[in-house]
């Protein structure tokens, strides 16, 4: 069917003659033909900049977690993943071949999945991965959901990664002294509580760097406990302290996200 | 100048293959918060509701890219309240219809605008094209000015946007029977200006 075939069956069910139809034709041959505008990609490019900007929110709450999440995986700097996958990996196989008889608390896994996970989430925040303040304001939800999106997407990424290394070397080990829940209650109240400490440390300091240096001090004064002038410091790993780490990553994470909200109201009010 | 960002057509766009995804899916799934569907829908609409504002403005280019925008931002705005289960294409048209309409109120410029000659001669400058052509479609841009508004509205999103009876009733909220005595009407004044410009 031509062009004009189209046109004509389109005139004749919208005047009722055929004769009229006829008559007509020229004229809708005229305005199909009528020149316009074609925009250039670039143009349609920057149409849809200025619109995924003023995107909504989707309005379930599992939608708008989706919509976090996704958004918040693009802008954690991907260094960050490979640097923690790499170290986890790094951890794993020096704990596999290490000497047997070694210490729980001198387990390479056990100190390196805490320091892992704090030095990934002191680099979550920053002028490296957060917008500037115009557009963070303008956005949807709240700034202090945004953290708490990311704080959990690092989280839960060492989490997993300390998880696959535990049972990797429950499965792979010569040695059969190793469980897989003792082995992760040794580094899981530790990492929550570094993890939860370099988040308040992040929301506190705009240099990462301050938020590194500390977790390494705190970190390495754990190392340290193998050297006799050491030895009475208190010892992450030991059970007797998880109770209390646990305490004390609950209330960083309350501070932070309560600094995140009174920024979030500062910022609103000088505007 | 006008080659810069545009290049003209008769025709509007360009064809393209059509995408595994319809309009109401991506515009599902935008309402989820997906912007790379967001991106595919403008990508699809941006020329052709570009044409349809073009010629409903009388060929004003900067004012249908204005519009066009606005519809669009209208669009995203309103997502929430799209139902999927409704065709994608007039709901986008109604929104950019009431755009138009806006502006037509804001600019006082509804209903049987004539096109003087300084205004005929301010129009933008089609290129390349042949000379009659270019003539014709500065009359015919003239005569469809000269229109009531509604049915601008009506010719244009049948004839130039190809939007059936049903979806032309959809976009503007009205029986089918009143859209088919608009097109009707429309086409004969439409007819009987431009034998006028003629003469």
């Amino acid at each position: 069917m031509t062009l004009d075939d189209r046109l004509r069956a389109k005139l004749i069910e919208d005047t009722g003659s055929a004769a009229e139809a006829d008559q007509l034709l020229p004229i809708a041959q005229q305005l199909a033909a009528m020149p316009a505008p074609i925009p250039t990609a670039q143009q349609t490019d920057r149409l849809v900049q200025a619109l995924t900007a003023a995107m909504p929110a989707p309005s379930s709450r599992r939608a708008l977690m989706a919509w976090l999440l996704r958004a918040q995986l693009r802008v954690v700097q991907h260094e960050i993943w490979l640097a923690s996958a790499f170290v986890m990996t790094l951890g794993v196989l020096v704990t596999l071949t290490s000497q047997p008889g070694l210490s729980a608390e001198m387990l390479p896994l056990a100190l390196i999945a805490p320091l892992v996970a704090a030095l990934g989430i002191v680099f979550l925040y920053g002028p490296a991965a957060d917008p500037s303040l115009e557009i963070e304001l303008a956005t949807p939800v709240s700034p202090r959901l945004i953290v708490l999106v990311r704080l959990l997407l690092v989280f839960l990424f060492d989490l997993a990664l300390g998880l696959i290394g535990s049972v990797a070397l429950v499965i792979a080990a010569p040695r059969s002294e190793w469980s897989l829940w003792p082995l992760v209650a040794l580094w899981l109240a530790p990492m929550t509580c570094l993890a939860a400490l370099a988040f308040l440390l992040s929301m506190l300091f705009v240099d990462p760097l301050i938020g590194v240096s500390i977790c390494l001090t705190l970190w390495g004064l754990q190392v340290l406990r193998v050297f006799p002038p050491f030895a009475t410091l208190p010892n992450w790993l030991s059970g007797d302290l998880q109770p209390w780490l646990w305490l004390t990553a609950v209330l960083c994470v309350g501070l932070a996200l309560w600094l995140a909200g009174r920024e979030e109201r500062q910022l609103l009010k000088r505007i | 100048m006008i080659a810069d960002t545009f290049t003209m057509s008769l025709r509007s766009a360009p064809e393209h293959n059509p995408p595994a995804a319809t309009d109401e899916q991506l515009a599902r799934r935008v309402q989820c918060g997906h912007t790379a569907d967001l991106a595919l829908l403008v990508e699809r609409h941006h020329s052709p509701l570009l044409g349809f504002l073009y010629r409903l403005t009388g060929g004003d280019r900067a004012l249908a890219e204005d519009l066009t925008q606005e519809a669009f931002l209208r669009a995203l705005r309103s997502i929430r309240q799209y139902q999927a289960s409704r065709p994608f294409k007039p709901w986008l048209y109604a929104i950019a219809v009431n755009v138009a309409r806006d502006h037509f109120k804001r600019a006082e410029t509804r209903h049987a605008v004539m096109l003087t000659d300084d205004e005929l001669l301010a129009l933008p400058d089609p290129i390349d094209l042949d000379e009659a052509i270019e003539i014709d479609g500065l009359r015919l841009a003239a005569a469809i000015m000269s229109l009531p508004v509604h049915q601008r509205e009506a010719i244009l999103l049948r004839y130039d946007r190809d939007l059936s009876l049903a979806e032309i009733a959809a976009v503007l909220s009205i029986p089918i029977g009143t859209v088919k005595s608009r097109l009707s009407l429309g086409l004969r004044q439409l007819r009987q200006q431009l034998k006028d410009d003629a003469v």
